[in-house]
């Protein structure tokens, strides 16, 4: 299998050669035959290891990122990068409203405080939410310590909490969040990846691969995507799991050979890369680990429960028939990799 | 508080509506004795064994894990369902009326009296009130919660009148009593001219729900919008809110769009929603759901694709013809603003919403 990224400093030259924001026009591309998303990607960015700007665009078409269907027709956003950023988002702001909302900064691009707009999720959900039918006041509160998010949207201090994976909740052995809380619609859709060092022989074409090896990902950061659908890697004991407390201590263990690889959604993982210098030591498998939602949820024992569930969903639905919702997930995606890089 | 009672036109509401008898004070305190068994107790007092399950419901703080083990001493409080347990000591509770006894039970007041609060609801609305839903209902117990925190000094009670269509008028109306509850407030703001804008003051909402349109899954009806419902019929139970089907310039009964019949009960509804006699019936999701599971018609009703047909919140009501009906009001926002204050409007709701969901997850 091959790796992304061998040379970023190719990628680096290639963006900044990518035509002007200002004169960049949105393109349509009808998929050929034997064509990926990493070469559609090198084809208009020059840059392979951006090919997911083309599952965000085109997530309504794509199932799956890796199966690019011949005659599929795709929109090839703008190249990142250079936009000037501007927002007609109305900012929330913490107040007594009558939706609350809750979410944790450092999260890049998603939530974080020093993001433009607060994250590319914070917007999405300000957006959505300016849309919501039977409208009602809105307000944010920013608290970086998640640890206690749960318990307060319990208790119903706010309303709702965002961004939250989904654990499976369809078998018996329901997560005990499936119970409590009402998810939402996914906000945005997150590709996660196998990073490995450089060199290394790893193989991932099938579940089984992983068999017997190690890998690392943050305390704290759900593990649901490990064991869903039929992968068992963890409660069947098929793989181990290192969790040390942040993602930058995964790569040191990953460089250092203690794990196999760390699993994380692309974003974390370029971010703390790009971070600890280790472009060019370390690039993620080409086969993604999965695709996984990001989630606004609210205590299934709240007075308006399913009613403010429905206000978002539906203010979602809506924000995503208007060219709005790709106008912030691609404009935010820019900024990631203008940081990235 | 002065008089809330207009005594002339009581008379004469009494009198057109006939005779009627006063319904016995109902409910109470039950001091366990030795050898007693909640089968037992339910059998004799209720003549009724199956009911033992409302008594431990009502009184699973004093009671604890397991219903089988009651101790000598233990004071239960029973509730009134069906005009029983009638003779406890204890009869201030919740008392049993039908509509033709409602107006008698209600003493004409003269400036001279003072009566205490009385409140107005009725049965069958699970999971909001219903007399053998643990302390009557989740919305029954948020107001008598509410009613104890704000503490009116002439005292407050809850009467049940099972004919949703005689609360607004002329019980309401007429001041015969003071209060009704729960009731679905329209945007004001756009129909200023509905009955209800017209005629009722609201409190602050209670809780909220979505109203939904439920389907014969073997006519799979969507709502997605207005115009999809042209031409359907549709059913929802007498004395229930009408102005959603006009709301939002929606005009489906205004101009004839909509069929929209209303039987007596919520089981009517679902039957001919069954027999394909109507396209939906529309309710709100808990109770709709709830009667689903009652009736047995999971697999052959279901909730309609697309989208909800309203957004409502649940208000307790004064009518503005009532004498206080701005001081009522204050006087349960008060109770509801402590309530929330300290945390027993989110406890119960908390124990309310954990059971629904557990039922309608289980069922």
């Amino acid at each position: 299998m091959t790796r992304l990224a061998r040379s970023l400093a190719a990628a680096i030259i290639a963006v900044a050669a990518a035509p002007a924001a200002a004169e960049c026009v949105t393109a349509r591309h009808v998929v050929a035959p034997g064509e990926t998303a990493f070469s559609i990607a090198e084809e208009y960015y020059g840059a392979h290891e951006t090919w997911s700007l083309i599952f965000y665009a085109n997530v309504e078409a794509l199932s799956d990122p890796m199966e690019l269907a011949a005659g599929t027709e795709l929109t090839i956003p703008c190249p990142p990068g250079g936009q000037a950023f501007t927002t007609a988002t109305t900012p929330l702001r913490p107040d007594e409203a009558d939706m609350r909302l809750l979410t944790g900064g450092a999260l890049p691009p998603f939530t974080d405080r020093d993001w433009p707009v607060g994250g590319m999720v914070t917007e999405l959900v300000a957006a959505a939410l300016e849309e919501m039918p039977a409208p009602v006041t809105v307000s944010l509160d920013w608290d970086d310590d998640r640890s206690g998010h749960l318990e307060a949207l319990a208790v119903n201090d706010f309303d709702m909490g965002f961004p939250w994976l989904k654990p499976g909740c369809a078998g018996p052995a329901d997560h005990v969040q499936c119970g409590n809380f009402h998810f939402s619609d996914p906000i945005v859709e997150v590709v996660s990846l196998l990073f490995v060092r450089d060199g290394a022989e790893l193989v991932f074409e099938a579940d089984t691969d992983l068999h017997g090896k190690t890998l690392c990902r943050p305390a704290g950061v759900a593990t649901y995507d490990l064991d869903g659908e039929g992968r068992r890697w963890l409660s069947a004991g098929h793989v181990a799991l290192a969790q040390p407390a942040t993602a930058g201590d995964c790569f040191d263990l990953l460089v250092s050979g203690e794990v196999d690889a760390v699993a994380l959604n692309e974003f974390t993982g370029w971010t703390t890369l790009a971070e600890r210098g280790l472009m060019g030591e370390v690039a993620p498998l080409e086969r993604p680990l999965g695709v996984e939602g990001l989630h606004v949820i609210i205590s299934k024992r709240h007075w308006r429960g399913t009613t403010h569930l429905y206000r978002i969903n539906e203010g979602l639905a809506r924000l995503k028939e208007s060219a709005r919702y790709d106008e912030i997930v691609s404009r935010h995606l820019g900024v990631f990799w203008d940081r990235v890089n | 508080m002065t008089t809330r009672v207009s005594a002339v036109l009581a008379v004469l509401i009494a009198l057109s509506m006939g005779t009627a008898t006063a319904a016995a004070a109902c409910g109470g305190t039950y001091t366990v004795v030795r050898g007693d068994s909640l089968t037992e107790i339910a059998n004799e007092l209720y003549d009724d064994a199956r009911k033992w399950s409302v008594i431990y419901q009502t009184n699973v703080d004093r009671i604890g894990d397991n219903p089988e083990r009651i101790t000598v001493g233990t004071e239960l409080t029973l509730t009134c369902i069906d005009g029983l347990p009638v003779g406890l000591d204890d009869g201030r509770g919740a008392r049993d009326i039908d509509a033709r006894s409602a107006l008698l039970e209600v003493p004409f007041a003269s400036p001279a009296t003072r009566e205490p609060i009385a409140l107005l609801t009725a049965d069958d609305y699970r999971p909001f009130t219903d007399r053998t839903l643990p302390g009557g209902g989740m919305y029954t117990e948020i107001v008598q919660r509410a009613m104890e925190a704000a503490a009116p000094e002439d005292g407050f009670a809850i009467y049940w009148v099972n004919d949703w269509a005689s609360h607004h008028e002329p019980l309401l109306s007429n001041a015969l009593l003071d209060l009704g509850f729960p009731w679905f407030k329209p945007d004001c703001e756009a129909d200023p001219t509905t009955y209800r804008c017209e005629n009722l003051v609201f409190s602050d909402p209670v809780f909220e729900v979505l109203t939904l349109m439920f389907v014969n899954t073997s006519n799979p009806v969507a709502f997605t919008e207005d115009s999809d419902l042209h031409g359907k019929s549709l059913c929802r139970p007498e004395g229930y809110s009408t102005f959603i089907f006009d709301a939002d310039g929606r005009n489906w009964l205004e101009d004839d769009l909509v069929t929209v019949d209303m039987p007596k009960t919520i089981e009517a509804c679902f039957e001919g929603l069954v027999a394909r006699r109507y396209d939906g019936v529309i309710l709100n999701e808990f109770t709709g759901r709830e009667k689903i599971n009652a009736m047995g018609l999971r697999g052959q009703v279901d909730v309609g694709g697309g989208r909800p047909i309203a957004i409502d919140g649940l208000h307790i009501v004064a009518h503005k013809a009532h004498p206080e009906a701005d001081e009522l009001i204050a006087l349960v926002n008060a109770g509801l603003a402590r309530i929330k204050e300290d945390g027993t409007y989110q406890r119960t709701i908390d124990a309310h919403m954990a059971r629904i969901w557990a039922e309608l997850a289980g069922s």
